[in-house]
């Protein structure tokens, strides 16, 4: 014969795939899914929302992540990037944006760290006037060339945030999990 | 040898012509388009400026674009023709529900040109793997099932009783994939049980579908090739079980250190390192059945390219198995390490393994030699040069620039200024590889235009 | 020390897939379904195409 059963093989094989998903997935995701948001966590604003759709579209995930580890864990308590995050910090994101790379600091707590929108919109519209050596990419397309209402910021002289660049800086100032976790 | 076989053979090589034929073409120019978007990636850490108005081409868009192309269009679709010919001869069945296939390639070609299309003008899903927009996943599936239709009914036809190794992984496989693929697309997941949910698939990807295929072209074509059985295929089949078990467990480290609760790290970490099982049964029947016959790599320019892609499957394998631990996972977490390892076994162990089955399969089914040999040698070196450069410098820059991470004393541009002379380093290669795709896609090119010799079918190949 | 209730579940149902493959296991080789193992390495050749 040399082969088992049709039968007994397939009903192994989706037994494994099985196994898996409830190993890392099932058990996991009801234990996760258990977890309330954190009491000081607010959901997003319509703006933020929209900025974080930006934020996904232009592919920011690629170079950030969005995930903080302990002290003795990496360096990241020691960069000030914020505490450890927990499940609860994460609540309202769909999708997740947990991030793997760190071409770029880690973003999980930007808006506590950089609080200001005029350095925000300089290092969009191009990192490399605002920090030299990044290799960040140049995010033009999120401004527009025309005369500034007085309460804008106008960058290079002659170019103002769009909705698009207005909404990912509500978005990235919204990101601040230093509130204790409770 | 007797040859009694041979209009069986042409019979099945015959059949299987026209779909693996659009399979493999297709795949070609995912592969070529992939790796443009790959280069282009890659200059852009070197040179940040560079088309840098173009909102469809900035590095987060491009990034996405290559990995999908190359993955579920050139991956795949090179994969799907190489077991759609295996499994015939496996079975000594010509291929069956051909219309199946063809549409199969069609729908497939579609969806990427949606989903690709989609990342570009930016309508990502934002989901690492899985950034395809519905409607283009929905195109996808459709045409794997047809695939997978089409495969179980040659297969449920066999001439031949044994059911050899490589079909367990393609039997597997085309119960797996579709299964894991739509269920890591359903739009229900949110916070970090979609980071969860996101690394079982882009792990799983590699074990039900990516990783199947290579294994099932190197078990078949290193004995094959050689002209002699498998060192042992009792542990060839203890590898199978051990691997389905195992490689399930294996996503969740890439979230180590993350949010997620601490077992579920624990026990991913345990599983990657239990993956040395079934690696050392592979590692063990390739090499061993290769060993005393390499001069064969010499002569066999398919043997040459299907042997580097089996020695870069056991040297990823372990690399997995420790980069998975968490004092190791501390440090290169992050890096461009993870870059590196994953294009050694999706570049050096599938691909490579890919050209070599492609190099044997495309003759035989286009019953026309390839014309010039020469070429084909360039295209190894070029390749294996190339990826060899692009892992060594993506690793260990990766490993200085996760070193130089965990020193808070570093500042965080110092990093960036660090990882520069590896980024260039890695463009370099990318060209190198380039170099190499397009020679193949010429000589593919010229196989259809009947440019070289025509195939004698009677004599030794 | 404090086990979550979600390994304890993870380790019954572990165990109990374990228990299951090992029976199928020793099933398959009693009913001679794994026998003669290493010939089957020889079928590739069946095609008759040479080797090169
Ligand atoms: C090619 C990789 C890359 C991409 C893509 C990228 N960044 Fe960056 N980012 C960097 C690097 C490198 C730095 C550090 C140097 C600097 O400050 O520019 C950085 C820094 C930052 C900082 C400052 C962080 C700090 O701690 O000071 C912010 C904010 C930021 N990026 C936001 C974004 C946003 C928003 C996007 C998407 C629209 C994005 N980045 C896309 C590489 C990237």
């Amino acid at each position: 014969m040399m082969f088992i059963r049709l039968s007994v093989f397939f009903a192994g094989v989706l037994a494994a795939l099985f196994l898996g998903w409830a190993a890392l997935v099932g058990v996991p995701g009801v234990q996760i899914a258990a977890v309330p948001p954190q009491p000081d966590l607010r959901p997003y604003t319509f703006e933020q929302a929209h900025g974080r759709q930006v934020y996904i579209r232009e592919g920011c995930m690629y170079c950030h992540s969005q995930q903080t580890r302990p002290q003795g864990f990496g360096a990241d308590q020691p960069r000030r990037w914020g505490r450890p995050s927990v499940p609860g910090d994460y609540f309202y994101d769909q999708p997740h944006l947990l991030g793997t790379m760190r071409t770029g600091p880690d973003l999980l707590n930007i808006g506590a760290r950089q609080s200001s929108r005029d350095w925000h919109l300089a290092h969009l519209y191009n990192p490399r006037t605002v920090t030299p050596q990044s290799l960040m990419p140049p995010f033009p397309w999120l401004f527009e060339e025309r005369a500034a209402e007085p309460s804008e910021t106008v960058v290079h002289g002659r170019f103002v945030a769009n909705r698009d660049g207005l909404d990912l800086i509500e978005y990235l100032l919204s990101m601040n999990r230093t509130y204790p976790v409770r | 040898m007797s040859d009694s076989l041979l209009p069986l053979r042409r019979e099945m090589d015959e059949r299987a012509a026209l779909p693996v034929l659009l399979y493999f073409g297709t795949g070609i120019l995912w592969l070529l388009a992939g790796t443009v978007l790959g280069v282009a990636s890659s200059l852009k850490f070197n040179a940040p400026d560079w088309l840098g108005s173009v909102p469809a081409l900035t590095f987060g868009r491009i990034r996405p674009a290559h990995l999908n192309a190359v993955m579920y269009g050139w991956a795949s679709l090179a994969g799907a023709g190489c077991m759609v010919w295996l499994t015939s001869r496996l079975c000594q069945v010509p291929v069956q529900w051909r219309g199946c296939l063809i549409a199969s390639a069609a729908l497939w070609n579609a969806g990427l040109v949606y989903g690709v299309g989609s990342i570009l003008l930016g309508y990502s899903a934002g989901v690492e793997w899985l950034e395809f927009p519905l409607a283009a996943v929905a195109l996808i599936a459709l045409a794997f099932l047809l695939y997978a239709a089409s495969i179980l009914r040659t297969f449920s036809l066999r001439k031949v009783d044994h059911v050899y190794v490589s079909l367990w992984y393609i039997l597997a496989s085309v119960v797996w994939f579709p299964l894991l693929y739509v269920v890591a697309n359903l739009p229900i997941y949110s916070g970090v049980v979609h980071g969860v949910v996101n690394w079982w698939y882009a792990h799983n990807a590699l074990a039900v579908w990516f990783t199947p295929v290579g294994l099932a072209l190197a078990y078949y074509f290193i004995p094959k090739i050689i002209g002699r059985p498998l060192y042992s295929y009792y542990l060839s089949l203890l590898g199978f079980w051990t691997f389905a078990l195992f490689y399930n467990w294996n996503g969740v480290h890439h979230l180590v250190g993350g949010p997620v609760p601490n077992w579920l790290q624990t026990i991913s970490i345990i599983a990657s390192v239990m993956m040395v099982i079934p690696v050392l049964a592979v590692a063990v029947n390739h090499h061993l059945t290769t060993l005393g016959n390499f001069r064969m790599l010499r002569t066999s320019l398919e043997l040459r390219f299907i042997v580097f892609g089996a020695m870069s499957y056991t040297a990823v394998s372990f690399q997995v198995a420790m980069e998975s631990l968490r004092s190791v996972q501390e440090t290169l977490h992050f890096t461009h390490y993870t870059i590196g390892h994953a294009h050694l076994g999706v570049y050096g162990f599938l691909t490579m393994i890919l050209f070599g089955a492609m190099y044997y399969i495309t003759p035989r089914v286009a019953r026309w030699d390839w014309p010039r040999p020469g070429w084909i040698s360039a295209h190894f070196w070029l390749t294996a040069a190339g990826i060899l450069i692009y892992v060594g410098a993506t690793c260990w820059g990766g490993f200085l620039q996760g070193r130089a991470l965990n020193n808070p004393a570093e500042p965080f541009t110092d990093v960036v200024e660090l990882t520069r002379p590896y980024l260039l380093l890695r463009t370099i290669s990318g060209v190198l590889i380039g170099a190499g795709h397009l020679i193949f896609a010429a000589l593919f090119a010229q196989v259809l235009r009947r440019m070289g010799p025509r195939r004698e079918e009677a004599v030794t190949p | 020390m404090n086990i979550p209730p979600a390994v304890l579940v993870l380790v019954a149902v572990a165990l109990a897939g374990a228990g299951v493959a090992l029976a199928a296991f020793v099933w398959a080789v009693r009913d001679g379904q794994l026998d003669p193992t290493n010939a089957g390495g020889s079928v590739i050749f069946e095609d008759d195409e040479a080797p090169r």
